[in-house]
Protein backbone atom coordinates (compact mmCIF):
# COMPACT_ATOMS: atom_id res chain seq x y z
CA UNK A 1 0.00 0.00 0.00
CA UNK A 2 2.88 2.32 0.72
CA UNK A 3 4.37 2.41 -2.78
CA UNK A 4 0.77 3.20 -4.05
CA UNK A 5 0.48 6.07 -2.02
CA UNK A 6 3.53 7.51 -2.80
CA UNK A 7 2.91 6.79 -6.20
CA UNK A 8 -0.50 8.71 -5.89
CA UNK A 9 1.40 11.36 -4.42
CA UNK A 10 3.25 11.08 -7.77
CA UNK A 11 0.36 11.92 -9.77
CA UNK A 12 -0.44 14.42 -7.84
CA UNK A 13 2.96 16.35 -7.93
CA UNK A 14 2.42 16.18 -11.62
CA UNK A 15 -0.78 17.61 -11.49
CA UNK A 16 0.60 20.36 -9.86
CA UNK A 17 -0.60 19.70 -6.47
CA UNK A 18 3.18 20.51 -4.51
CA UNK A 19 3.66 17.86 -1.78
CA UNK A 20 6.67 18.25 1.05
CA UNK A 21 8.55 14.72 1.85
CA UNK A 22 7.10 15.02 5.58
CA UNK A 23 3.69 15.47 3.99
CA UNK A 24 4.17 12.45 2.21
CA UNK A 25 5.80 10.61 5.18
CA UNK A 26 2.86 12.02 7.17
CA UNK A 27 0.14 10.68 4.56
CA UNK A 28 1.87 7.28 4.76
CA UNK A 29 1.79 7.50 8.56
CA UNK A 30 -1.84 8.21 8.98
CA UNK A 31 -2.98 5.45 6.43
CA UNK A 32 -1.08 3.26 8.82
CA UNK A 33 -3.23 4.67 11.96
CA UNK A 34 -6.69 4.56 10.34
CA UNK A 35 -5.81 1.31 8.34
CA UNK A 36 -7.50 0.70 4.76
CA UNK A 37 -10.78 -1.04 5.93
CA UNK A 38 -12.86 1.94 5.98
CA UNK A 39 -12.74 3.95 2.51
CA UNK A 40 -13.70 7.41 3.96
CA UNK A 41 -11.28 7.29 6.55
CA UNK A 42 -8.87 6.04 4.35
CA UNK A 43 -9.63 9.07 1.97
CA UNK A 44 -9.51 11.31 5.11
CA UNK A 45 -6.10 10.74 6.19
CA UNK A 46 -4.72 11.09 2.30
CA UNK A 47 -6.85 14.53 2.06
CA UNK A 48 -6.00 16.18 5.56
CA UNK A 49 -2.31 15.45 5.45
CA UNK A 50 -1.75 16.20 1.27
CA UNK A 51 -3.95 19.00 0.84
CA UNK A 52 -3.29 22.44 2.06
CA UNK A 53 -5.80 24.65 -0.10
CA UNK A 54 -9.03 24.45 -0.64
CA UNK A 55 -8.84 25.12 -4.17
CA UNK A 56 -7.19 21.69 -5.21
CA UNK A 57 -9.85 20.36 -3.57
CA UNK A 58 -12.16 19.11 -6.61
CA UNK A 59 -8.87 18.28 -8.41
CA UNK A 60 -7.74 16.15 -5.51
CA UNK A 61 -11.25 14.62 -5.22
CA UNK A 62 -11.37 13.03 -8.85
CA UNK A 63 -7.34 11.78 -8.86
CA UNK A 64 -8.99 10.01 -5.96
CA UNK A 65 -11.54 8.82 -7.92
CA UNK A 66 -9.18 7.70 -10.71
CA UNK A 67 -6.76 6.24 -8.86
CA UNK A 68 -7.92 4.14 -5.81
CA UNK A 69 -12.09 4.23 -7.61
CA UNK A 70 -12.44 0.56 -7.77
CA UNK A 71 -13.64 0.16 -4.00
CA UNK A 72 -14.99 3.13 -2.88
CA UNK A 73 -18.08 3.58 -5.31
CA UNK A 74 -20.27 2.04 -2.26
CA UNK A 75 -19.13 4.44 -0.22
CA UNK A 76 -18.17 7.58 -1.27
CA UNK A 77 -16.20 10.01 0.57
CA UNK A 78 -18.16 12.69 2.03
CA UNK A 79 -16.60 15.42 0.30
CA UNK A 80 -16.69 14.27 -2.74
CA UNK A 81 -20.00 15.11 -4.46
CA UNK A 82 -18.43 16.93 -7.72
CA UNK A 83 -18.75 14.53 -11.20
CA UNK A 84 -21.35 11.70 -11.02
CA UNK A 85 -22.13 10.35 -14.29
CA UNK A 86 -24.42 8.08 -14.96
CA UNK A 87 -24.42 5.97 -17.85
CA UNK A 88 -21.00 5.50 -18.57
CA UNK A 89 -20.65 2.06 -16.56
CA UNK A 90 -20.50 1.45 -13.07
CA UNK A 91 -16.81 1.61 -11.37
CA UNK A 92 -18.05 -1.05 -8.50
CA UNK A 93 -15.55 -3.50 -7.34
CA UNK A 94 -16.49 -4.20 -3.63
CA UNK A 95 -13.86 -5.05 -1.41
CA UNK A 96 -10.42 -3.39 -0.18
CA UNK A 97 -9.25 -0.59 -1.94
CA UNK A 98 -6.98 -1.60 -4.55
CA UNK A 99 -5.47 1.26 -7.18
CA UNK A 100 -6.05 0.36 -10.87
CA UNK A 101 -2.98 0.26 -12.90
CA UNK A 102 0.07 2.65 -12.64
CA UNK A 103 -0.47 6.32 -12.56
CA UNK A 104 2.43 5.90 -15.87
CA UNK A 105 0.07 3.56 -17.83
CA UNK A 106 1.32 0.72 -17.35
CA UNK A 107 -0.39 -2.34 -17.52
CA UNK A 108 -2.02 -1.41 -20.98
CA UNK A 109 -4.20 -3.80 -22.19
CA UNK A 110 -3.90 -5.80 -25.70
CA UNK A 111 -6.35 -4.85 -28.69
CA UNK A 112 -9.04 -7.51 -28.51
CA UNK A 113 -13.02 -7.55 -28.70
CA UNK A 114 -14.94 -5.01 -31.02
CA UNK A 115 -15.56 -1.55 -29.63
CA UNK A 116 -18.62 -0.74 -27.07
CA UNK A 117 -21.15 0.96 -28.33
CA UNK A 118 -22.67 4.41 -26.94
CA UNK A 119 -21.21 8.18 -26.40
CA UNK A 120 -17.69 8.32 -27.00
CA UNK A 121 -17.25 10.92 -24.25
CA UNK A 122 -18.95 8.66 -21.62
CA UNK A 123 -16.87 5.88 -22.26
CA UNK A 124 -13.68 7.41 -22.61
CA UNK A 125 -14.59 8.56 -18.64
CA UNK A 126 -15.62 4.83 -18.07
CA UNK A 127 -12.03 3.81 -19.73
CA UNK A 128 -10.31 6.48 -17.99
CA UNK A 129 -11.98 5.91 -14.29
CA UNK A 130 -11.57 2.30 -14.42
CA UNK A 131 -8.15 2.64 -15.95
CA UNK A 132 -8.75 0.73 -19.13
CA UNK A 133 -6.04 1.46 -21.24
CA UNK A 134 -7.09 -1.28 -23.92
CA UNK A 135 -10.66 0.79 -23.99
CA UNK A 136 -8.38 3.84 -24.40
CA UNK A 137 -6.31 3.04 -26.87
CA UNK A 138 -8.90 1.59 -28.96
CA UNK A 139 -11.29 5.14 -28.66
CA UNK A 140 -8.07 6.79 -29.69
CA UNK A 141 -7.95 4.84 -32.76
CA UNK A 142 -11.09 5.16 -33.61
CA UNK A 143 -10.88 9.21 -32.89
CA UNK A 144 -8.22 9.13 -35.66
CA UNK A 145 -9.92 6.49 -37.62
CA UNK A 146 -12.84 9.01 -37.85
CA UNK A 147 -10.61 11.66 -39.38
CA UNK A 148 -10.66 9.76 -42.85
CA UNK A 149 -8.10 9.74 -45.18
CA UNK A 150 -4.92 11.85 -44.05
CA UNK A 151 -2.27 13.35 -47.07
CA UNK A 152 1.41 14.29 -45.98
CA UNK A 153 0.54 18.03 -46.46
CA UNK A 154 -2.55 17.57 -43.95
CA UNK A 155 0.47 17.60 -41.26
CA UNK A 156 1.16 21.26 -41.53
CA UNK A 157 -2.48 21.44 -40.05
CA UNK A 158 -1.36 19.20 -37.22
CA UNK A 159 -3.37 21.63 -34.47
CA UNK A 160 -6.67 21.26 -36.36
CA UNK A 161 -6.15 17.28 -36.66
CA UNK A 162 -6.07 17.43 -33.75
CA UNK A 163 -8.71 19.25 -32.64
CA UNK A 164 -10.79 17.23 -35.02
CA UNK A 165 -9.71 13.71 -33.06
CA UNK A 166 -10.22 14.79 -29.79
CA UNK A 167 -14.13 16.36 -30.84
CA UNK A 168 -14.71 12.41 -32.21
CA UNK A 169 -13.90 11.13 -29.18
CA UNK A 170 -16.22 13.03 -27.13
CA UNK A 171 -12.74 15.25 -25.63
CA UNK A 172 -14.24 18.35 -23.93
CA UNK A 173 -17.44 16.43 -22.66
CA UNK A 174 -15.04 13.94 -21.11
CA UNK A 175 -13.06 16.16 -19.10
CA UNK A 176 -16.23 18.16 -18.05
CA UNK A 177 -17.20 15.09 -16.83
CA UNK A 178 -13.83 14.09 -14.53
CA UNK A 179 -12.96 17.35 -14.00
CA UNK A 180 -15.97 19.48 -13.29
CA UNK A 181 -14.18 22.65 -11.57
CA UNK A 182 -10.99 22.97 -14.24
CA UNK A 183 -10.68 22.53 -17.69
CA UNK A 184 -7.51 21.51 -19.63
CA UNK B 1 -16.20 -0.45 18.04
CA UNK B 2 -12.69 1.35 16.12
CA UNK B 3 -10.62 3.37 18.00
CA UNK B 4 -12.21 6.73 15.64
CA UNK B 5 -15.76 5.44 16.74
CA UNK B 6 -14.57 5.29 20.04
CA UNK B 7 -12.87 9.26 20.00
CA UNK B 8 -15.79 10.43 18.39
CA UNK B 9 -18.15 9.21 20.76
CA UNK B 10 -15.74 10.90 23.84
CA UNK B 11 -16.30 13.80 21.94
CA UNK B 12 -20.13 13.57 21.96
CA UNK B 13 -20.22 12.60 25.83
CA UNK B 14 -17.98 15.93 26.00
CA UNK B 15 -20.86 17.47 24.36
CA UNK B 16 -19.44 18.10 21.04
CA UNK B 17 -21.56 16.31 18.14
CA UNK B 18 -19.61 15.33 15.05
CA UNK B 19 -19.69 12.74 12.40
CA UNK B 20 -17.06 10.24 11.83
CA UNK B 21 -15.19 11.97 8.71
CA UNK B 22 -14.13 15.06 11.20
CA UNK B 23 -13.83 12.39 13.76
CA UNK B 24 -11.24 11.10 12.21
CA UNK B 25 -9.41 14.21 11.62
CA UNK B 26 -9.14 15.01 15.21
CA UNK B 27 -8.03 11.28 16.72
CA UNK B 28 -5.23 11.44 13.44
CA UNK B 29 -3.88 14.97 14.64
CA UNK B 30 -4.17 13.66 18.21
CA UNK B 31 -2.53 10.51 16.99
CA UNK B 32 0.35 11.90 14.69
CA UNK B 33 1.24 14.79 17.09
CA UNK B 34 0.64 17.35 14.52
CA UNK B 35 -1.63 20.38 14.51
CA UNK B 36 -4.78 20.29 14.11
CA UNK B 37 -5.91 23.51 11.86
CA UNK B 38 -9.16 24.25 11.53
CA UNK B 39 -10.85 26.50 9.29
CA UNK B 40 -14.40 27.27 8.51
CA UNK B 41 -16.87 30.62 8.99
CA UNK B 42 -17.33 32.15 12.26
CA UNK B 43 -19.00 30.10 14.84
CA UNK B 44 -19.28 26.83 13.43
CA UNK B 45 -17.79 25.47 16.55
CA UNK B 46 -14.06 25.65 16.11
CA UNK B 47 -13.10 27.15 19.33
CA UNK B 48 -15.69 24.30 20.91
CA UNK B 49 -13.71 21.80 19.14
CA UNK B 50 -10.54 22.50 21.23
CA UNK B 51 -12.68 22.84 24.39
CA UNK B 52 -14.49 19.47 23.69
CA UNK B 53 -10.56 17.89 22.73
CA UNK B 54 -9.78 19.22 25.93
CA UNK B 55 -12.47 17.45 27.89
CA UNK B 56 -12.56 14.34 26.13
CA UNK B 57 -8.77 13.58 26.34
CA UNK B 58 -8.68 14.91 30.15
CA UNK B 59 -6.23 17.37 29.19
CA UNK B 60 -6.52 21.39 30.57
CA UNK B 61 -6.61 23.45 28.08
CA UNK B 62 -4.69 26.72 27.35
CA UNK B 63 -5.19 29.47 24.86
CA UNK B 64 -3.89 31.79 23.02
CA UNK B 65 -6.36 34.61 21.37
CA UNK B 66 -4.38 35.78 18.32
CA UNK B 67 -4.45 39.70 16.90
CA UNK B 68 -2.38 41.95 15.09
CA UNK B 69 0.25 42.74 16.85
CA UNK B 70 0.79 39.47 19.07
CA UNK B 71 4.36 39.41 19.85
CA UNK B 72 6.52 37.07 21.44
CA UNK B 73 5.71 39.02 24.87
CA UNK B 74 2.26 38.47 25.00
CA UNK B 75 2.31 34.61 23.56
CA UNK B 76 5.53 33.21 25.01
CA UNK B 77 7.44 34.85 27.56
CA UNK B 78 7.79 38.00 29.34
CA UNK B 79 10.50 39.48 32.20
CA UNK B 80 8.46 40.27 35.30
CA UNK B 81 10.11 43.73 35.69
CA UNK B 82 8.23 45.16 38.48
CA UNK B 83 9.08 42.03 40.87
CA UNK B 84 12.93 42.70 39.31
CA UNK B 85 13.33 46.17 39.94
CA UNK B 86 11.57 45.00 44.31
CA UNK B 87 14.06 42.90 44.29
CA UNK B 88 16.90 45.32 43.51
CA UNK B 89 15.50 47.85 45.70
CA UNK B 90 15.26 45.52 48.57
CA UNK B 91 18.76 44.42 48.39
CA UNK B 92 20.35 47.57 47.97
CA UNK B 93 21.85 47.95 51.33
CA UNK B 94 23.44 44.69 50.53
CA UNK B 95 26.83 45.02 48.99
CA UNK B 96 26.61 42.65 45.76
CA UNK B 97 28.14 42.90 42.48
CA UNK B 98 26.15 42.81 39.22
CA UNK B 99 27.12 39.48 38.03
CA UNK B 100 25.76 37.96 41.44
CA UNK B 101 22.21 40.13 41.10
CA UNK B 102 22.14 39.06 37.61
CA UNK B 103 21.98 35.57 38.18
CA UNK B 104 19.11 36.07 40.81
CA UNK B 105 16.67 38.23 38.88
CA UNK B 106 16.87 36.29 35.98
CA UNK B 107 15.83 33.10 36.85
CA UNK B 108 12.18 31.43 36.39
CA UNK B 109 10.92 33.34 39.33
CA UNK B 110 11.12 36.42 37.97
CA UNK B 111 9.57 34.87 34.34
CA UNK B 112 5.89 35.58 33.25
CA UNK B 113 4.93 32.59 31.42
CA UNK B 114 2.61 33.22 28.61
CA UNK B 115 -0.04 30.65 26.70
CA UNK B 116 3.43 29.24 24.63
CA UNK B 117 5.44 28.77 27.66
CA UNK B 118 2.77 27.64 30.29
CA UNK B 119 2.21 24.91 27.57
CA UNK B 120 5.11 23.58 27.69
CA UNK B 121 6.33 23.71 31.03
CA UNK B 122 3.03 22.55 31.88
CA UNK B 123 3.03 19.20 34.56
CA UNK B 124 0.15 17.62 32.46
CA UNK B 125 0.02 17.20 28.37
CA UNK B 126 -1.93 20.34 27.79
CA UNK B 127 -4.54 21.26 24.87
CA UNK B 128 -3.11 24.44 23.62
CA UNK B 129 -5.29 26.40 21.54
CA UNK B 130 -4.25 29.11 19.32
CA UNK B 131 -7.59 31.04 18.07
CA UNK B 132 -7.83 32.75 15.12
CA UNK B 133 -4.18 32.96 13.74
CA UNK B 134 -5.05 34.47 10.46
CA UNK B 135 -5.40 37.38 12.48
CA UNK B 136 -1.69 37.62 14.01
CA UNK B 137 0.38 39.13 11.54
CA UNK B 138 2.83 37.57 9.37
CA UNK B 139 6.55 38.11 12.15
CA UNK B 140 4.11 35.86 14.71
CA UNK B 141 3.19 33.41 12.13
CA UNK B 142 7.07 32.50 11.39
CA UNK B 143 7.52 32.09 14.87
CA UNK B 144 4.82 29.96 15.47
CA UNK B 145 6.38 27.84 12.64
CA UNK B 146 9.45 27.47 14.56
CA UNK B 147 7.87 26.71 17.65
CA UNK B 148 5.06 24.08 16.66
CA UNK B 149 8.05 22.28 14.86
CA UNK B 150 10.92 22.05 18.05
CA UNK B 151 8.43 22.71 20.79
CA UNK B 152 11.08 24.42 22.58
CA UNK B 153 12.33 28.35 23.25
CA UNK B 154 15.43 29.55 24.37
CA UNK B 155 15.18 32.56 26.49
CA UNK B 156 19.05 34.07 26.29
CA UNK B 157 18.97 34.43 30.00
CA UNK B 158 18.15 30.91 31.03
CA UNK B 159 18.94 28.38 28.23
CA UNK B 160 16.43 26.20 26.44
CA UNK B 161 13.14 25.04 27.79
CA UNK B 162 12.14 21.82 26.12
CA UNK B 163 8.18 20.52 26.24
CA UNK B 164 7.83 18.43 29.09
CA UNK B 165 4.99 16.90 26.95
CA UNK B 166 4.25 17.88 23.38
CA UNK B 167 1.20 20.16 24.00
CA UNK B 168 -2.03 19.21 21.63
CA UNK B 169 -2.19 21.98 19.21
CA UNK B 170 -5.27 23.41 17.97
CA UNK B 171 -5.01 25.92 15.47
CA UNK B 172 -8.15 27.97 13.88
CA UNK B 173 -9.01 30.44 11.16
CA UNK B 174 -11.33 32.58 9.52
CA UNK B 175 -9.25 32.90 6.53
CA UNK B 176 -9.36 36.57 7.51
CA UNK B 177 -6.00 36.09 5.49
CA UNK B 178 -4.08 33.56 3.74
CA UNK B 179 -1.22 32.13 5.76
CA UNK B 180 2.06 30.38 4.87
CA UNK B 181 2.51 27.24 2.59
CA UNK B 182 4.87 25.91 5.33
CA UNK B 183 2.56 26.27 8.60
CA UNK B 184 -0.42 24.78 6.54
CA UNK B 185 1.63 21.70 5.76
CA UNK B 186 3.13 21.34 8.95
CA UNK B 187 -0.96 20.43 9.99
CA UNK B 188 -3.96 18.52 9.62
CA UNK B 189 -6.22 20.41 7.84
CA UNK B 190 -9.54 20.05 9.07
CA UNK B 191 -12.79 22.47 7.20
CA UNK B 192 -15.99 23.01 9.71
CA UNK B 193 -19.05 24.16 7.89
CA UNK B 194 -22.15 25.07 8.53
CA UNK B 195 -24.07 22.07 9.93
CA UNK B 196 -26.72 19.95 7.96
CA UNK B 197 -30.53 20.33 9.19
CA UNK B 198 -30.27 17.28 11.18
CA UNK B 199 -27.06 17.51 12.68
CA UNK B 200 -28.25 21.97 13.65
CA UNK B 201 -31.32 19.74 15.34
CA UNK B 202 -29.67 17.60 17.55
CA UNK B 203 -26.90 20.44 18.26
CA UNK B 204 -29.81 22.41 19.18
CA UNK B 205 -31.65 19.22 21.27
CA UNK B 206 -28.52 19.03 23.19
CA UNK B 207 -27.53 21.98 24.22
CA UNK B 208 -31.40 23.27 25.41
CA UNK B 209 -32.91 20.14 26.44
CA UNK B 210 -35.92 22.14 27.55
CA UNK B 211 -36.77 23.17 24.09
CA UNK B 212 -40.31 21.60 22.33
CA UNK B 213 -40.09 20.14 19.54
CA UNK B 214 -41.95 21.97 17.29
CA UNK B 215 -40.03 24.85 18.20
CA UNK B 216 -37.23 23.36 17.79
CA UNK B 217 -37.55 22.28 13.93
CA UNK B 218 -38.81 24.98 12.84
CA UNK B 219 -35.63 27.60 14.69
CA UNK B 220 -33.68 24.83 12.44
CA UNK B 221 -35.34 24.94 9.66
CA UNK B 222 -35.67 28.87 9.80
CA UNK B 223 -32.06 29.68 10.02
CA UNK B 224 -30.95 26.75 7.23
CA UNK B 225 -33.33 29.42 5.01
CA UNK B 226 -31.91 32.38 5.73
CA UNK B 227 -28.05 30.68 5.42
CA UNK B 228 -28.94 30.51 1.67
CA UNK B 229 -30.07 34.01 1.31
CA UNK B 230 -26.96 36.21 0.14
CA UNK B 231 -26.09 38.13 3.48
CA UNK B 232 -23.43 39.65 5.41
CA UNK B 233 -22.97 37.78 7.76
CA UNK B 234 -25.88 34.74 7.76
CA UNK B 235 -26.07 33.00 11.30
CA UNK B 236 -23.55 30.92 12.87
CA UNK B 237 -24.96 27.70 15.48
CA UNK B 238 -24.37 30.29 18.21
CA UNK B 239 -26.67 32.21 16.65
CA UNK B 240 -29.27 29.57 16.23
CA UNK B 241 -28.37 28.71 19.73
CA UNK B 242 -29.34 32.21 21.32
CA UNK B 243 -32.06 32.72 19.34
CA UNK B 244 -33.55 29.40 20.23
CA UNK B 245 -33.05 30.11 23.54
CA UNK B 246 -34.48 33.79 23.86
CA UNK B 247 -38.11 32.37 22.25
CA UNK B 248 -37.94 29.61 25.39
CA UNK B 249 -37.66 32.49 27.23
CA UNK B 250 -40.31 34.66 25.65
CA UNK B 251 -42.56 31.18 26.50
CA UNK B 252 -43.03 30.46 22.31
CA UNK B 253 -43.92 27.26 21.37
CA UNK B 254 -43.92 27.84 17.41
CA UNK B 255 -42.65 30.44 14.99
CA UNK B 256 -45.07 33.35 14.13
CA UNK B 257 -44.01 36.69 12.06
CA UNK B 258 -44.16 38.68 15.32
CA UNK B 259 -42.21 36.91 17.54
CA UNK B 260 -39.33 36.45 14.63
CA UNK B 261 -39.72 40.24 13.72
CA UNK B 262 -39.16 41.42 17.54
CA UNK B 263 -36.25 38.65 17.89
CA UNK B 264 -34.50 39.43 14.28
CA UNK B 265 -31.09 40.94 15.70
CA UNK B 266 -30.19 37.65 17.70
CA UNK B 267 -29.26 36.31 14.12
CA UNK B 268 -29.02 38.69 12.21
CA UNK B 269 -25.91 41.44 12.95
CA UNK B 270 -26.26 43.47 10.33
CA UNK B 271 -28.60 46.22 10.02
CA UNK B 272 -28.78 46.09 5.91
CA UNK B 273 -29.66 41.85 6.04
CA UNK B 274 -32.48 42.70 9.24
CA UNK B 275 -33.84 45.26 6.22
CA UNK B 276 -33.64 42.67 3.45
CA UNK B 277 -35.01 39.47 5.03
CA UNK B 278 -37.89 41.90 6.98
CA UNK B 279 -38.19 43.50 2.96
CA UNK B 280 -38.83 39.67 1.86
CA UNK B 281 -42.46 39.07 3.48
CA UNK B 282 -41.58 37.24 6.61
CA UNK B 283 -43.54 34.45 6.14
CA UNK B 284 -42.77 33.35 2.90
CA UNK B 285 -39.34 32.48 4.86
CA UNK B 286 -41.66 30.74 7.65
CA UNK B 287 -41.92 27.43 7.85
CA UNK B 288 -45.55 26.03 6.56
Amino acid sequence: MDEKIVDFCRLLRRYGISLSLAQVLDALRAVELVGVDNPQDFYQALRANLIISREDLPLFENLFRLYFCRSLSSEEPRDAKAADTDGAGDVSGGGKIESVASADGVGMGTEGEALPQGNPALLLVKAVRQGDYALMRRLAERAVHGLGAVRPEDFKRLGELVARAKANLGWEEAVELLFPSRGF
Amino acid sequence: MDAIEEFRLKLEAAGYLIERPEAALVYLSLKMNKPLLVEGPAGVGKTELARALAAATGCRMIRLQCYEGLDETKALYEWNYHKQLLRLYADRSVNRGWDEVKDDIFTEEYLLARPLLKSLISEQRVVLLIDEIDKSDEEFESFLLEFLSDFQVSIPELGTIAARHVPVVVLTSNNARDFGDALKRRCIHLYLDYPSYERELRIVRLKLPGIGERLCSQVVRYVQRLREEKLKKVPSIAETLDWAQALVNLGADCLDEETVRITMGILLKYKSDIDKISAKKLSSLLPQ
